[in-house]
């Protein structure tokens, strides 16, 4: 099914100045996100989930910068663009959820303003009065009871799963092409969790956006992807839809990560994590980053960064193991 | 909010009272006879004796500060021993000139101060930020005695711009303004400087949080960013350093008030010191502690209004 793309982003290189030297964070990574889909990025801490989210953006912090790629939303092109032309994009089209929502809205402003001040940015025609509905409504589709009272709240006065609502709903009534959630539900606790992923699911159909969605959390992914990539070290190890990632993941450190998680319809409660850890930004490992840390690796794993190869439609994976090429 | 309030003013009723007892105390173990003072250098042992009575100084340190206390609550603060007059009517004419002068220097350090804090947390590490950050250095620790007799002589000796001295209005008067403007731009300097650094570091903080990102991230211009979101934030340490500045700023009143010769409150306690008059020490540094105490209740009223997780509590 060719959908329209919301997202394409190609090659995309992000380095870091750490004391006066350029560290890459990403180093050349693809992909897109089509109109109402879910596009989930997994892989471990440190791997650059957030520095790619904050990369589309361009909310990196000052010493972060894209070096080269292409960013495009709806096909514009976002790399090159001033301030003031982002300030337009970002809130109207993409919006973006991240994963504190204690800390994520300004505790000396109203739930009000806080709602209300993107949608008359981006609509400068709106009074106070229907952006105070607006927001009204999207409150209420994300399941905030007493919407009105809340209007006049402060952030301190609303749990972790109320603030991270208000996130969602902010964001939402500006009704964006792509919505990006960081990690939206790290910080609540199981139950909320799963409200949370339905209300995004919900909101993808009903607005035909695109989710860019950042998780470690695999049972996430199962529940709410439409197709998953994975990240390591910067770079994109594997892409494919949610089955073919589940049932099979061609790439070691896929594999790893599947193992790491309790299996419970095997009864299997033991936890296998990948032994070792990533490599240091400031410390690149040569050839295929993850060599270090694969049982299976070769000798070529040390010297050749393994290209993409797809090995069924829509399924790649960059290990030299796969697609008939074992050495 | 009104716990808040009713602890705030509890705070500030028993800081006052420490405050009298410090000072009544520690002027009680100062040496020098008051009692000779008053009598003056000619008057023998009999009249000393005559008059240590008649003030109450043969009586037990408790008595003199119970009976000081008593006095204090219906707002009499003693006679002055070298003019005879009623201490809170001498203190009364004064203290509009040192609150002027305060208020005027206060005035200054926020609206330069301020700016050029947010102004260098936005220029952060660039040559405008470092320029800014070595001259508050100057500013700090310049000595405002020096700095005043320096503006003095420069602007009213030499260019004959403002007055060079005195003060006889208040600093919305036009002549109250161009008596008042050396005196406060002398005075505050140090202020200058301390809330320009403490707006820069709070600014950079705030700058650098969460939902400094998320009002980005909805596309917001760099003004509402900086004015609506960081700001607003920004304010509740700045508030914290106009309470202290307002402290520093009174005492050093005392010194810019002689070197402008303005007959404040300032100039009438060094009087008082020189002259060992210790009814009016006492009063007057109780009445420059008091206005102390009470801007810093002011200030902390103040994040009622600006803090909601305060007004809410
Ligand atoms: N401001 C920064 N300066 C230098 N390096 C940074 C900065 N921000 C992130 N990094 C580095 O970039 C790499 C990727 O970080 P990122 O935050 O994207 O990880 P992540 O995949 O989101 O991890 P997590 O799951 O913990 O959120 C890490 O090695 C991190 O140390
Ligand atoms: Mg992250």
């Amino acid at each position: 099914m060719p959908q329209t793309k919301v997202l394409q982003v190609n090659n995309l290189v992000t380095a870091f100045r750490i004391n006066k030297q350029e560290y890459p964070v990403l180093n050349g990574i693809s992909f897109d996100v089509a109109q109402n889909e879910t596009l989930c990025v997994v892989g471990e801490s440190g791997c650059g989930k957030s520095v790619m989210t904050l990369s589309v953006m361009q909310l990196l912090p000052a010493n972060g910068s894209v070096k080269s790629g292409s960013i495009k939303l709806d096909g514009q092109e976002l790399l090159g663009l001033r301030e003031n032309e982002m300030g337009q994009i970002r809130g109207n089209k993409m919006g973006m959820i991240f994963q504190e929502p204690m800390t994520c809205l300004n505790p000396l402003l109203t739930i009000g303003y806080q709602m209300t001040e993107g949608l008359r940015r981006h609509d400068k025609g709106l009074s106070k009065k229907e952006a105070e509905a607006a927001a009204l409504s999207y409150l209420n589709q994300v399941g905030v009871s007493n919407p009105e009272a809340r209007l006049r709240q402060y952030p301190f006065q609303l749990s972790g799963g109320l603030r991270q609502r208000v996130m969602i709903a902010m964001m939402m009534s500006m009704r964006p092409r792509l919505l990006i959630a960081d990690e939206p539900t790290t910080a609540l606790d199981v139950t909320i969790q799963k409200q949370v992923l339905l209300l995004l699911a919900k909101l993808k159909r009903t607005m035909n956006a695109g989710i860019l969605f950042i998780t470690h959390d695999l049972g996430v992914v199962a529940e709410i992807a439409d197709r998953v990539i994975v990240l390591y070290a910067g770079r994109k190890v594997e892409e494919g839809t949610v089955r073919q990632i589940f049932e099979n993941p061609q790439h070691p450190y896929t594999r790893g990560l599947m193992a790491a998680v309790p299996n419970i319809a095997e009864d299997t409660f033991e936890i296998r994590p990948i032994p070792g850890s990533l490599p240091n930004i400031m410390e690149p490992v040569g050839g295929c980053s993850f060599h270090p840390r694969c049982k299976e690796a070769i000798a070529r794993c040390k010297s050749v960064i393994p290209p993409l190869i797809e090995t069924s439609p829509g399924h790649m994976a960059a290990c030299h193991l796969v697609g008939g090429q074992t050495a | 909010m009104g716990r808040y309030i009713a602890k705030r003013l509890g705070m500030m009723l028993v800081l006052l009272i420490g405050m009298t007892f410090i000072v009544f105390g520690s002027l009680h173990l100062a040496s020098g006879d008051p009692a000779q003072m008053v009598a003056g250098a000619s008057a023998t042992e009999e009249d000393i004796a005559a008059v240590r009575t008649s003030l109450g100084l043969d009586q037990p340190f408790w008595v003199q500060y119970g009976r000081y206390l008593k006095r204090l609550v219906t707002v009499d603060l003693g006679m002055s021993y070298t003019t005879r007059q009623p201490i809170s009517q001498e203190i009364a004419i004064r203290l509009p000139f040192t609150i002027n002068l305060a208020c005027a220097a206060i005035i200054l350090a926020i609206v330069i101060g301020i700016p050029l804090g947010v102004l260098t947390a936005i220029k952060r590490d660039t040559f405008v930020d470092n320029l800014l950050t070595t001259t508050s250095l100057v500013g700090i620790s310049i000595p405002n005695f020096w700095l005043g007799t320096m503006l003095m002589l420069v602007f009213s000796v030499r260019l004959g711009w403002f007055p060079s001295g005195g003060m006889t209005e208040f600093f919305w008067t036009p002549l109250g303004l161009r008596q008042v403007i050396l005196p406060a731009l002398a005075l505050s300097t140090a202020s200058i400087a301390s809330f320009m650094r403490i707006g820069r570091s709070a600014m950079l903080e705030v700058l650098q949080s969460d939902y400094i990102r998320t009002a980005r991230a909805k596309g917001l211009g760099k003004a509402s960013v900086i004015f609506i979101h960081a700001l607003k934030n920004a304010m509740i340490p700045l508030l914290t350093q106009f309470g202290t500045s307002f402290g520093a700023l009174l005492g050093g009143a005392i010194v810019t008030e002689q070197v402008f010769v303005i007959n404040g409150v300032g100039t009438y306690l060094v009087n008082a010191i020189n002259t060992r008059n210790y009814p009016v020490v006492q009063s007057t540094v109780l009445v420059i502690a008091a206005l102390f105490i009470l801007v810093n209740l002011a200030v902390d009223l103040t994040y009622c209004v600006v803090d909601p997780r305060i007004k809410y509590e």
